[in-house]
């Protein structure tokens, strides 16, 4: 729309002013030409015949639960087949585009990931006439529309839309929530693969901060249907799962009183008239679960970290899948358990969710996820020596920095061909204090990392259970341990040897479709520069 | 004059003709340039030459240590010589199977298998290999669960030994040709004969094979077609195979390519007619 902008008249400045005038002028006459335009396009319709499917179209009175048409049955867009060739359907779908021609309206009608053509053509038999055409086609992209119409076998399958064998030709069609006519992204172009292998395809895509701006038109793109749909998926599985092996879920507070990782990533919040902090993991509480006798313990709930990294792979509150549990005499117990779930949650997700996950490849073009049956345990010092035959040189006391991560992940994938493993036996100087040290060899420790595609996603450890090694490690460590007194008293009362991990739910999603950013896989995404919608 | 007007272009500027048609290069004369350089290479000579107490006292210290190195030579040169003695009359066959064993250990050995080719020959290699080997088995998740069952059938059986030396993972993977991979950054081993090949380097007393009869390699070969034969072209090739068939395939011991050649026989369902039933048994009897 053209908006015309009252010049104001600086006095002297008389050069600026004719200029603008001159604008203002030119934008008058194109208005006054529209105008014109218009009258005489809309002058035809007046004249024309009378409308004879009155009360087959038009704006829907707002619904609000009056009663009426309770009796209507919808069909799903992705059920109509060529099965039901002759049935009238009453649909109730968004309108994704409409194009009029003359006498007839090509629509595409979307709901979550099926679209379907719409044809609206003038008949007299069939009561459609011209103003019916012309309404479709003006009807706004993104409104939700009822429509009755017959399932039609098509002459030739319909590429463009993902049910090709049938086409709806409309009886009657309704408005029953309009969007606005200036949209601030448009679906398709959300949904435009990223490589295209078509040369003459478009180019226009749409950038991440446009899309997080305008997340709820964001959602609506079938790939991003699919990504939310394998991330519940991946949340349900680990319930049945876990469920299945007797553990328990509880839920933790997120109002903690003092920092459990390490103090530098808290979030204060005003409590009352004192502060407290917002948890970054449920660790101690899961650890004084186990304590009271639960034996084997998840929880799914919310993890804030106020890191100011802005990376691909951090965001400020995630949606944390932790677990922990009791063993017997050796801690591979449990790493077994850990990793036997991830083996049956990739082939859950392989199995059920095998048409979601080619919906995303259609969007974004990635490998399948390939992981071994059992899953593939290296020992920490065999990953340092095959770094050192790439060439890169690890301590024998050094964390692994992210390239060694990402390095190692591409040479596991070349020798064993997995996107999945474990390493056991970090060395000890680099994990938490309450991590138990290797009883063979001080330097390592009793604790483990898992990767998906070379990026970390669990960390995890057999905890001390003994009170008096927690308290010399604390101190070794430099924590101070009278802020712990609590969480060391629990295991004066008696606590079973225990370990277990916790994964991210968004980035495990991010890295079994392999896609890039880890926004991609959060529905409201929060990180240091976003904290809206 | 009507108007007087500022001179815009200028034509009285002295133009200067060059005299000298072609200019040469003069060159017979000695340029300033390699004086320079005299003077430079002069003073580096000097720098070389003279008295410098830092490079003495290294030259003097390389002489001690060449002294040194000599004298420990003769140490251990007298050494050895005695060990020798000691040992020579026990150890040969031992010194001579570890010293090839030793030379090709590595630490952990993946075996890339498909479920439709199981390596019935690492059953012999278990069994008689004096260095312990740990043996872990993975499935691929490419690998249809119809054959699943077969695989944990064949798995089931094979030998583990703990404490070991060498690690042996096998990876069994839908499709794949089998490849034998010693490290992430080397090229695999691919085939089956092939991998026999390497393991009778490896073996050479569990499996023989003799590197200059090229009878022998024209076998394997035979074996390595034979796999990829189809099933109207395996009689022929079988026959091909058992030109040489006496007591064994090829002369009177068994080799690796009887060991080949059970291996892929015993994937075929049904052991077919052409095939020596007693050669067979005899195979099948070592390798269980």
């Amino acid at each position: 729309m053209v908006k015309s902008e009252d010049p104001s008249i600086v006095v002297g400045d008389a050069a600026a002013s004719k200029k603008a005038a001159k604008k203002a002028a030119k934008t008058a006459e194109k208005q006054q030409k529209k105008a014109e335009h218009k009258a005489s396009s809309a002058q035809p319709s007046t004249e024309s015949e009378p409308d004879f499917s009155e009360g087959l179209y038009g704006n829907m009175k707002m619904i609000q639960s009056s009663g009426e048409h309770r009796d209507r049955v919808y069909t799903d867009v992705e059920n109509l087949s060529i099965k039901m060739d002759g049935q009238t359907v009453w649909v109730r779908a968004r309108l994704q585009t409409s194009r009029a021609k003359g006498k007839q309206c090509f629509a595409v009608l979307r709901q979550t990931s099926s679209t379907v053509q719409l044809l609206v053509s003038v008949n007299e038999q069939r009561k459609i006439s011209k103003q019916m055409v012309k309404f479709t086609g003006n009807i706004t992209r993104e409104s939700i529309v009822d429509v009755e119409a017959s399932v039609v076998r098509t002459a030739a399958p319909v590429e463009s839309c993902t049910i090709k064998d049938v086409e709806l030709v409309a009886h009657q069609i309704w408005t029953v929530s309009s969007a606005r006519s200036q949209l601030p992204l448009q679906i398709e172009d959300a949904a435009r693969p990223e490589k295209s292998d078509e040369p003459e395809a478009l180019k226009i895509r749409v950038n991440q901060d446009t899309r997080l701006d305008n997340r709820v038109l964001d959602l609506r793109t079938p790939a991003n249907q699919a990504v939310f749909r394998i991330e519940a998926g991946v949340c349900r599985l680990f319930r049945d799962i876990l469920t299945k092996k007797g553990f328990v879920e509880i839920h933790t507070p997120k109002i903690i009183s003092a920092a459990s990782e390490g103090g530098a990533n808290v979030f204060t919040v005003s409590y009352f008239k004192s502060s407290a902090y917002l948890a970054q993991s449920p660790q101690l509480y899961k650890q004084m679960a186990i304590a009271a006798d639960f034996d084997k313990v998840f929880t799914v709930g919310a993890v804030f970290r106020a890191e100011d990294s802005n990376t691909h792979r951090h965001l400020t509150e995630f949606v944390g899948l932790d677990l922990e549990m009791s063993f017997k005499q050796h801690y591979h117990e449990v790493l077994d358990t850990i990793g036997g779930t991830f083996t049956e949650m990739f082939r859950g997700l392989r199995d059920q969710f095998a048409s979601e996950i080619a919906t995303v490849g259609q969007q974004y073009r990635v490998e399948p996820f390939k992981f071994l049956d059992p899953p593939l345990k290296l020992e920490f010092p065999q990953a340092v020596q095959m770094l050192k035959e790439a060439g890169v040189s690890v301590g024998d006391e050094d964390d692994l920095s992210t390239p060694d991560e990402k390095l190692l992940g591409r040479l596991v994938r070349a020798k064993y061909d997995t996107d999945f493993y474990i390493l056991d036996k970090y060395p000890l100087a680099v994990r938490p204090f309450y991590t138990m040290p290797d009883p063979g060899n001080p330097k390592y420790s009793n604790s483990y990392d898992m990767f998906m595609r070379g990026e970390e996603i669990l960390s995890g450890a057999q905890r001390i259970h003994d009170p008096d090694l927690l308290a010399e490690r604390a101190r070794l460590h430099g924590v101070d341990t009278s802020k712990i007194a609590a969480y060391i008293e629990s295991f004066r009362l008696g606590c079973p040897p225990h370990a277990g991990g916790g994964i991210g739910l968004e980035r495990v999603v991010m890295l079994y479709l392999g896609l890039d950013n880890i926004r991609k896989t959060s529905m409201f995404p929060r990180d240091p520069k976003r904290v809206t919608p | 004059m009507m108007y007087v007007m500022k001179r815009i272009v200028d034509h009285d500027d002295k133009i200067e003709l060059p005299k000298c048609m072609y200019h040469i290069k003069n060159p017979i004369d000695l340029t300033e340039e390699d004086e320079i350089c005299l003077k430079i290479n002069e003073k580096v000579l000097k720098f070389i030459k003279g008295p410098n107490n830092k490079m003495t006292e290294l030259e003097t210290r390389q002489d001690e240590l060449l002294n040194k190195l000599e004298i420990l030579y003769e140490r251990i040169k007298t050494i050895s010589s005695q060990c020798k003695l000691d040992n020579m009359s026990a150890n040969i066959q031992s010194s001579n199977a570890s010293k090839v064993e030793s030379v090709i250990t590595p630490e952990e050995v993946v075996l890339v298998l498909s479920p439709d080719s199981l390596p019935w020959y690492l059953n012999i290699i278990l069994k008689k290999s004096n260095l312990p080997i740990h043996t872990t088995c993975h499935v691929h998740s490419s690998v249809p669960s119809e054959k699943l069952a077969k695989i944990k059938a064949f798995t089931q059986k094979l030998k583990t030994s703990e404490n070991p030396k060498v690690n042996l993972r096998l990876i069994f993977k839908a499709a794949a040709d089998s490849e034998l991979k010693l490290s992430a950054l080397s090229t695999p081993i691919l085939g089956n004969v092939n991998i026999l090949r390497y393991l009778s380097l490896a073996y050479p007393t569990i499996i023989p094979y003799d590197h200059n009869d090229h009878i022998v390699d024209n076998l394997l070969d035979i074996c390595h077609v034979l796999e990829r034969t189809s099933e109207k072209n395996k009689e022929a090739v079988v026959n091909r195979l058992f030109a040489h068939y006496k007591t064994w395939i090829y002369g009177d011991k068994f080799s690796v390519v009887d060991l080949a050649a059970y291996n892929l026989i015993k994937q075929w369902r049904n052991t077919p007619k052409f095939v020596s039933k007693v050669w067979f048994d005899k195979c099948e009897k070592l390798c269980s």
